[in-house]
């Protein structure tokens, strides 16, 4: 573990903050809270005496490192001694597989309506969770026929574009929602941008939630040396995906510990989609021809996008579209936190953790509930039958798009 | 606008903002430690002896104390604007006379104004009082409270202690906000409050006096159940941190924010201002991935003091690491005393202050005209040993708003 991160543990002056806010060890006693995992366990902690199994029910969210009030990189040191613990263990061929998006979604996309179909039956999700143990009830993706990069590819440009942009998009987008990447690339040609879409893969990050720290670091890389020399040509990068972002931003540097300087640039010419137009908003250059949209929408903030440190600049732009009433909820957490949600033994726990948040949903009335995260959008609307949209979508459809 | 800093300081400066009508951005490093403290506005505790009308006793504090600059109608208007602003919250108290509350060691403390829950405790007016716990919230301890209480020379109370036995969430543990979360639940409710019944008996009049952790959402309403369940007034006794009432507090305080449109920025740190003229142009602040520049009509320094990283410590002397302000009161390398427990030649330390809390540069003129310092970071007081933090943080954070919204209005 780098050192910076695991000699933060000697700020912690063991205020509980953190455990106040952990949305795990409120829902589950099989998780001890962050502090009592993070830097309290980490003293005692050396390679090959990983004792303590219950960090494994950390979900990784990071809000305790968010809400630390003395700097303690708390999630970053659990989540490394997670991967520590897993690495002394049989990892699962599950958390293998359910981790690589990218592999997942090159052998399901050209077989997309019968995967799709197979998986929405019972017997197939009966099989999943006793074979893999993929929860039955957990809210899983469906697979497109055409990937963004070819929808992209074809995609008639507008002229008069005033300057780049990179469009990282990631594997859901990619994969599994092609059309909300339409739409984000649709929102930055709009407001002048022209957008790259350079081939890319997968960030590594749900290898890393899962401990999987060696192939994860593989991937990273990868994705690096593609989004690098456009990162040193100048170019800012996009990527609508809030979790892919940080990970680029932060994550694969304080956890991953990878110390490369194309990462460090990458990461630091890397913006969220909402934060980019958020940011161009503020200096007077965002577009703000919107059409007017009636509808009723709680926005959740995923825990990911708290990691960015940029306050809610999805909220901040659904202000700005004309009679969408926009209702900020204040929860924490919906439970999923990536794949944690998906495992069998995990699932009850990720329903009981964005319990609150499904009722304040239930209860808003609500046309559709707004969340930048794709995993958080399908867990959610799973749980409440209310179609969950990423905020670029009521974007999208205001700009009349 | 930007606040720098969560603490109650930093909010209640950003909520008067946004109540005049300025655009506030609020960027704090974390939550801020309102959920440490037990929610109560102590205004002036100890001068040195245990003060018992503080908004009397502020004429004897030094010339150079916070309080002293602003003046007794500044303090009193901040100590009553909490309980106007959010009377969600039920505060009681206006800084008058100071109320005896018992601590989760049973000391007796004066504070000015206090949740009606934890008001309900003040020892001043006499009679019987119980104080129990349920056992598997950790670190509270009834008996050793009673008798405190009971041998404190402050108060006349009669006391005595009771523990039940009661599962709480089938841990063997359970954290003070287990245990408030647990008491939303009727059926819950219903089984740790007979346990407590039992274990209490007959009352006999007496107040009882329970952790506190009578809910955290539904806080009116567990604490009138559970009142009704033990046929007895019930009070919260502070126990060791995570403080129920002060998540309460900072609930409610985040909630009016929010309704107030105010953008918070929590988990990034502001490192470096950036000088346009001797104004604060904008302030750089370190989120993920780089540095962002956040331009600044007003600043306001909300980042508290020693303990908090307001004020940065090294072998030599005090700095302030945002502008690098000059800390006035900087003793150098002889911070601290050989008693712990009196006062330290660090303790005055801080940020000198105008009225209008700008600072003041070596020479005693203003520094930065937009720039404004608030709460611990302000020099000339000692918390700790006064019993004055949040009354400072309320005092200085409005006065603060204040000054800036006049300016504004010019």
């Amino acid at each position: 573990m780098s050192a910076d991160i695991r000699g933060s543990l000697d700020n912690c002056v063991k205020c509980t903050i953190c455990e106040t806010f952990c949305p795990v060890a409120q829902a589950t006693p099989l998780f001890p809270g962050p502090k009592y995992a993070g830097p309290q366990s980490e003293r005692y902690r050396e390679p090959g005496t990983s004792v303590d199994a219950s960090l494994d029910y950390c979900s990784g969210c990071g809000i305790c490192t968010h809400v630390c009030p003395q700097g303690v990189d708390i999630a970053e040191i659990n989540a490394r001694a997670r991967a520590q613990m897993r690495a002394e263990r049989r990892m699962p061929l599950r958390d293998r597989l359910i981790a690589r998006p990218t592999l997942l979604g090159r052998l399901a996309q050209p077989v997309a309506p019968v995967a799709n179909a197979v998986m929405r039956t019972g017997l197939a999700r009966r099989a999943a969770e006793s074979a893999l143990g993929i929860h039955r009830d957990a809210a899983l993706p469906s697979f497109s026929m055409r990937t963004l990069q070819s929808r992209a590819r074809r995609r008639r440009r507008p002229g008069g574009a005033t300057r780049t942009v990179v469009y990282f998009h990631g594997c859901a987008a990619n994969y599994n929602e092609p059309g909300v990447g339409m739409m984000a690339i649709d929102v930055l040609e709009h407001n002048g941008f022209e957008v790259i879409v350079p081939r890319q893969g997968c960030c590594g990050l749900p290898l890393q939630s899962n401990g999987n720290l060696g192939p994860a670091r593989s991937y990273t890389r990868g994705l690096v040396s593609r989004l690098a020399p456009y990162a040193r040509a100048g170019h800012m990068i996009v990527a609508n995906s809030t979790s892919c972002g940080l990970m680029l931003k932060r994550e694969a540097r304080e956890i991953l510990g990878i110390d490369d300087p194309d990462l460090a640039l990458v990461g630091e010419r890397m913006f969220d989609i909402c934060e980019l137009l958020r940011d161009l908003h503020d200096a007077g250059e965002l577009r703000t021809d919107f059409h007017p949209v009636s509808m009723r929408v709680p926005y959740h903030q995923p825990c990911q996008g708290r990691g960015h440190g940029f306050g809610k600049p999805a909220l901040d732009l659904l202000r700005l579209i004309p009679e969408l009433e926009v209702i900020e909820t204040d929860r924490e957490c919906c439970g999923v936190a990536g794949t944690y949600g998906l495992k069998k033994e995990k699932y009850e726990i990720a329903m009981q953790v964005g319990a609150s948040l499904f009722s304040d949903i239930a209860g808003a009335r609500a046309d559709c509930t707004a969340c930048d995260s794709e995993t958080c959008r399908w867990h959610i609307a799973k749980a409440t039958g209310v179609p969950a949209v990423h905020p670029l979508e009521l974007l999208h459809r205001a700009y009349g798009l | 606008m930007l606040v720098v800093g969560a603490g109650l300081s930093g909010l209640a400066c950003a909520l008067r903002l946004a109540d005049g009508g300025a655009p506030v951005t609020v960027i704090a490093t974390g939550t801020g430690s309102l959920q440490l403290g037990g929610a109560t506005i102590d205004l002036l505790g100890y001068a040195p002896a245990l003060v018992r009308q503080p908004l009397d006793a502020l004429a004897g504090l030094p010339a150079d104390h916070p309080y002293s600059l602003l003046g007794r109608e500044r303090v009193v208007a901040a100590t009553g604007w909490l309980a106007e602003r959010l009377p969600a919250l039920r505060l009681r108290g206006d800084g008058g006379t100071n109320m005896l509350l018992a601590t989760a060691l049973g000391a007796v403390r004066p504070t000015a104004v206090a949740p009606a829950a934890v008001a309900a405790g003040d020892l001043r007016p006499g009679g019987p009082v119980v104080f129990a716990n349920v056992r598997p919230l950790r670190d509270f301890f009834p008996a050793l409270i009673a008798a405190n209480v009971a041998a404190s020379a402050e108060v006349r109370v009669e006391t005595r202690a009771a523990e039940a036995d009661v599962d709480v969430r089938g841990d063997a543990d359970a954290s003070p906000i287990a245990l408030a979360r647990a008491l939303e639940f009727p059926d819950q409710r219903a089984r740790i409050t007979a346990a407590l019944r039992d274990a209490i008996g007959d009352t006999g009049g007496a107040r009882v006096g329970l952790p506190a952790a009578l809910g955290v959402d539904a806080h009116a309403e567990v604490a009138e159940a559970v009142s009704d369940a033990l046929g007895a007034e019930v009070f919260e006794v502070p126990t060791a941190p995570p403080s129920v009432p002060g998540i309460r507090l900072y609930r409610a305080l985040l909630a009016e924010l929010r309704n107030r449109r105010v953008r918070l920025i929590v988990g990034s740190t502001a490192v470096a201002g950036v000088r346009d003229g001797d104004r604060i142009g904008s302030l750089d602040v370190q989120v993920s991935g780089r540095i962002s520049r956040f331009a600044a009509d007003a600043v306001v320094l909300a980042t508290g003091g020693l303990a908090t990283g307001g004020l940065e410590a090294d072998r030599d002397g005090l700095r302030e690491p945002v502008l690098g302000l000059p800390v006035a009161g900087d003793p150098g390398a002889d911070r601290y005393g050989a008693d712990p427990f009196r006062e330290q030649a660090v303790d005055r330390a801080g940020i000198r202050v105008d009225a209008r809390m700008r600072p003041l540069g070596a020479g005693g003129a203003v520094a930065h005209p937009n720039v404004h310092a608030v709460g611990a970071l302000v020099h000339g007081a000692v918390p700790w040993r006064e019993l004055s933090g949040n009354g400072l943080a309320l005092a200085t954070g409005l006065a603060a708003a204040d000054a800036i919204l006049e300016e504004r209005a010019a």
